[in-house]
């Protein structure tokens, strides 16, 4: 009886679950798509944890003006916890049957006792069978929802953007730099996804990298160099979704497997923060290495979907990344105040104005927490633009992407600070736009 | 300037190729292709090289191509079937190359090759592995298969090695350009690249979701070709010296073992060298690249020989082509460590890249050569310059662009890792 009951609530559930089963994510694989691709990394879900604090969730996905249905969540994962209590309970229910029934047998009893117990082991085997992919299906769901609830947002983060730094006075002209950049010939530009600097403009790519590179090991960063290519599960690890073209290059697939859309490479570049979590994810450290401070300097590839031609929106930047890893809030704060320290100590003796800015939470991407953008003014779009970023993800990406660490024996989760403070593109396009000519700045020298 | 906004449209609208054949094809010597007289040469040319290419089709087309009245349908078609056919043809090869049958001709060594005495010298993987200066394992789930990371002083040197060689270049009055790695398949091509759609040495972008025709850059050499597509230059301008340090990606994958570690990578910073000059001085070009490459490397201390390379290892662009081998004592084996080549007119008829000659436009000659491929450079050097205690001595040329360093240690900065096993 109890098991005809069961059934049909099975059924009920499994024709729910059809429709929404259809969600792809690289980062959670299970059932039956797990024996098709290798599963490397099973993210660390902390679903429960944050359900704890389900007010300040809301409160904070209404301050991002994110679109998240967090009942839609909560409903999908209340029917994986019963599903999956349900099937704790077959589990444990054949358990016991089974080792009734073992005793029975030990004793070489036989008769109608011996016989009810085969049925029930029986029926409770064929219980646990038909629950199987029903469960796959609503851990899958759940699962898939749950990554992508938002960040928390770090308490510095405003509801309007936040100057808190500004150095010198902004230009006042009306320079265009692409203009600027033809004239001089120092830029040769087709658009966005296809531009050469020649001249000056060439040796401030190259200039600029040496210096910031210079700084950061004078205090105390290590240098890496890192691939271009990043795999999709790193790019939904670090918060984008893989299957978006516009948020990064997908490579043609040329092996002779089949295409799975959840394993392709991604044109990335070395100066990312996917290179440096594709370097650590499922890795472990001792608590006693942290915190790092590495950086690298490389190419940064991004889609440029917009309509607008200029160096600002260019799809190939040569870029310096930074990427920290702290072990807690407190630590991740602190280097944070060094980092704008730092910021300071690169950009204000390059003479040129900038500021520092918190973005307002609306504008952060849901696996930050809160974002710093270095900002020039630009003389052709008169406005600020972004010249370089820092973000903090605390262990938001450590956590999908199993990047831990052990102190006292337990297993934790850096908490990351990562950014492009240097954009070469962005930053050379407020240069060449500033009062009077333009000019390489002196740090910029190769010889250095 | 109507055949330049003709071009201009086809790039734009490449589909429409067909329309205005004529003008989007290149334009191949047919006086010397097309002569019979030249057959025989042309023949022995294409064997030697073992290239593809077939001059009696070229013959049999151009027979039918002059017979065929323009008016005639079937004109456009034989006509494009020629220019196909003429442009699989390998360029000419240089009088003194073409003696030298199948062997390499060494030009001239460099450097000793260094004594390590009892100690067995080290391959670079081991160095690396022993002093924490790279990471190759366990990435081809996140970043793909054969990808690396330099660590610490290891990607310091590299950087020392880019400024090293572009301040060098500088001095030699080259012309610095930052070059884009995501190309068109029209400047690949016309360098000498085959690009067919799955075993390719080349990447591309997916094509559904980024458009079909983006392909990720080879060498700076297709980018430098692509910024002079088109263009025509004053006799005075010339020669014109390019250098560029750019991403070089190469879908190549090989299971030599002589290839094994970083030696065939499938991305890597190079510095690159273009020239573009008046016909009469390419070969003059080429020597002065290929003693600015010796007067790089020469200093790093490195034991190397420089090859004059026979026809069968020109490829189809080069007219003749110069390669330096370095010799790495881990492995215990020369490795090319940088070529340059004169590629003469293939390019620029392909390109359209001219001069002005009085009042005449000419094809003007293209060359191009490494200044620095970093991963077999950094093999090279970490090989060369290893001490049996376990450090590396940097060369003194590289010290003052890596802020006075003189070794290399291991690197305790960066924490070896652990992988995390799967619970089941």
């Amino acid at each position: 009886m109890l098991h005809k009951l069961y059934t049909k609530v099975l059924n009920k559930k499994i024709c729910d679950y059809k429709i929404i089963s259809k969600r792809c994510s690289a980062l959670f694989i299970n059932g039956l798509k797990a024996t098709d691709s290798f599963v490397y990394i099973t993210p660390y879900i902390d679903y429960n944890e944050r359900m704890k604090e389900k007010d300040l969730i809301k409160a904070e996905i209404e301050k991002r003006k994110l679109q998240f249905d967090l009942l839609k969540l909560e409903n999908l994962w209340s029917v994986y916890e019963e599903l999956k209590t349900r099937k704790l309970e077959y589990d444990s229910r054949k358990q016991e049957v089974s080792k009734e029934l073992e005793q029975f047998l030990k004793s070489k009893q036989e008769g109608d006792n011996v016989e009810k117990l085969k049925i029930q082991v029986h029926l409770l085997k064929e219980n646990i069978r038909k629950l199987k992919e029903p469960l796959w299906s609503a851990e899958e769901a759940a699962i898939t929802e749950a990554l992508k609830l938002p960040n928390k947002l770090h308490n510095l983060t405003p509801d309007v953007d936040k100057i808190i730094y500004e150095h010198g006075s902004k230009p006042n002209n009306d320079k265009d730099h692409l203009k600027i950049g033809k004239d001089k010939n120092l830029l040769h530009f087709t658009k966005n996804e296809n531009y050469y600097l020649k001249g000056d403009a060439a040796l401030f790519e190259l200039g600029a990298k040496f210096y910031f590179s210079k700084i950061l090991k004078e205090n105390n960063y290590t240098q890496f160099s890192n691939p271009d290519f990043s795999k999709s599960l790193i790019i939904e690890g670090c918060g984008e979704d893989h299957t978006n073209s516009d948020s990064t290059f997908i490579l043609h697939h040329n092996e002779d497997n089949k295409v799975n859309i959840d394993s392709r490479l991604h044109l990335t570049g070395g100066g990312s923060l996917y290179s440096f979590f594709a370097y650590h994810a499922k890795n472990v450290l001792y608590a006693k290495v942290l915190p790092l401070t590495y950086f690298s300097m490389g190419r940064q590839y991004i889609p440029s979907p917009t309509e607008e031609d200029n160096l600002h929106h260019v799809s190939q930047s040569s870029v310096v990344q930074i990427f920290n890893a702290t072990r807690n809030e407190t630590e991740l704060d602190g280097m944070l105040n060094n980092i704008i320290d730092l910021i300071k100590n690169i950009y204000t003796p390059l003479g040129y104005h900038y500021r520092l800015n918190y973005v307002a939470a609306n504008k952060l991407n849901a696996w930050e927490s809160l974002r710093l953008l270095i900002e020039m003014y630009s003389s052709s779009q008169k406005s600020y633009m972004e010249v370089g970023n820092i973000a903090l993800s605390g262990d938001f990406i450590s956590k999908r992407l199993m990047f831990t660490y052990t102190e006292e024996k337990q297993s934790k989760f850096p908490h990351i600070l990562s950014g492009t403070i240097l954009n070469v593109p962005k930053l050379l396009a407020c240069a060449l736009e500033q009062d009077g000519e333009f000019f390489l700045p002196q740090q910029f020298a190769i010889e250095n | 300037m109507i055949n330049y906004l003709k071009r201009m449209r086809l790039l734009k609208k490449p589909n429409r190729l067909r329309y205005f054949s004529t003008i989007s094809l290149p334009d191949i010597d047919i006086d010397y292709y097309c002569n019979t007289k030249n057959i025989i040469p042309i023949e022995r040319n294409i064997k030697s090289r073992k290239g593809i290419g077939d001059i009696n089709r070229v013959q049999e087309l151009y027979n039918l191509y002059k017979v065929t009245p323009i008016s005639d349908r079937k004109y456009l078609s034989i006509k494009e079937n020629l220019y196909e056919e003429l442009s699989k043809l390998p360029n000419k090869t240089h009088p003194e190359v073409e003696e030298y049958e199948e062997v390499p001709q060494v030009v001239r060594e460099i450097n000793q090759k260094i004594e390590f005495g009892t100690h067995k010298p080290l391959e670079f993987s081991e160095i690396t592995q022993h002093l924490n200066l790279m990471r190759t394992d366990k990435l081809g789930y996140t970043c793909g298969n054969k990808s690396y990371y330099y660590l610490g002083e290891l990607a310091e040197l590299e950087e020392a090695l880019i400024k090293y060689t572009i301040s060098s270049l500088l001095k030699k009055n080259f012309q610095l350009v930052s070059v884009p790695d995501i190309l068109s398949s029209n400047v690949l091509r016309s360098c000498g690249m085959t690009i067919n759609n799955d075993r390719t040495q080349i990447y591309s972008l997916d094509p559904v979701h980024h458009g079909p025709d983006l392909y990720l850059s080879g060498t700076a050499e297709m980018s430098l070709a692509g910024l002079l597509t088109d263009s025509v230059h004053s006799k005075a301008d010339l020669p014109l010296k390019l250098a560029a340090v750019s991403r070089c990606f190469r879908a190549e994958t090989s299971n030599l073992i002589d290839e094994r570690g970083t030696y065939r990578v499938h991305q890597f910073t190079k510095v690159e060298m273009f020239a573009v000059t008046v016909p009469e001085n390419s070969d003059e070009m080429l020597e002065y690249l290929r003693k600015i490459q010796e007067d790089l490397f020469s200093p790093l201390g490195c034991h190397m020989k420089v090859l004059d390379m026979p026809p069968h290892d020109l490829g189809a662009p080069a007219y003749r082509k110069y390669d330096i081998e370095a010799w790495m004592p881990g492995r215990n084996n020369y490795g090319e460590i940088s070529s340059c080549s004169n590629c003469t007119d293939y390019q620029s008829r392909r390109l359209n890249i001219k001069y002005l000659d009085v009042d005449i436009l000419k094809y003007v000659h293209t060359l191009n050569g490494t200044a620095c491929a970093i991963p077999r450079m950094l093999i090279t050097l970490l090989e060369t310059h290893q001490d049996p205690k376990g450090k590396i001595n940097i060369p003194l040329i590289l010290q003052p662009f890596m802020n006075g360093k003189k070794i290399i240690t291991k690197n305790n900065k960066v924490p070896k890792l652990k992988l995390i096993k799967l619970k089941k």
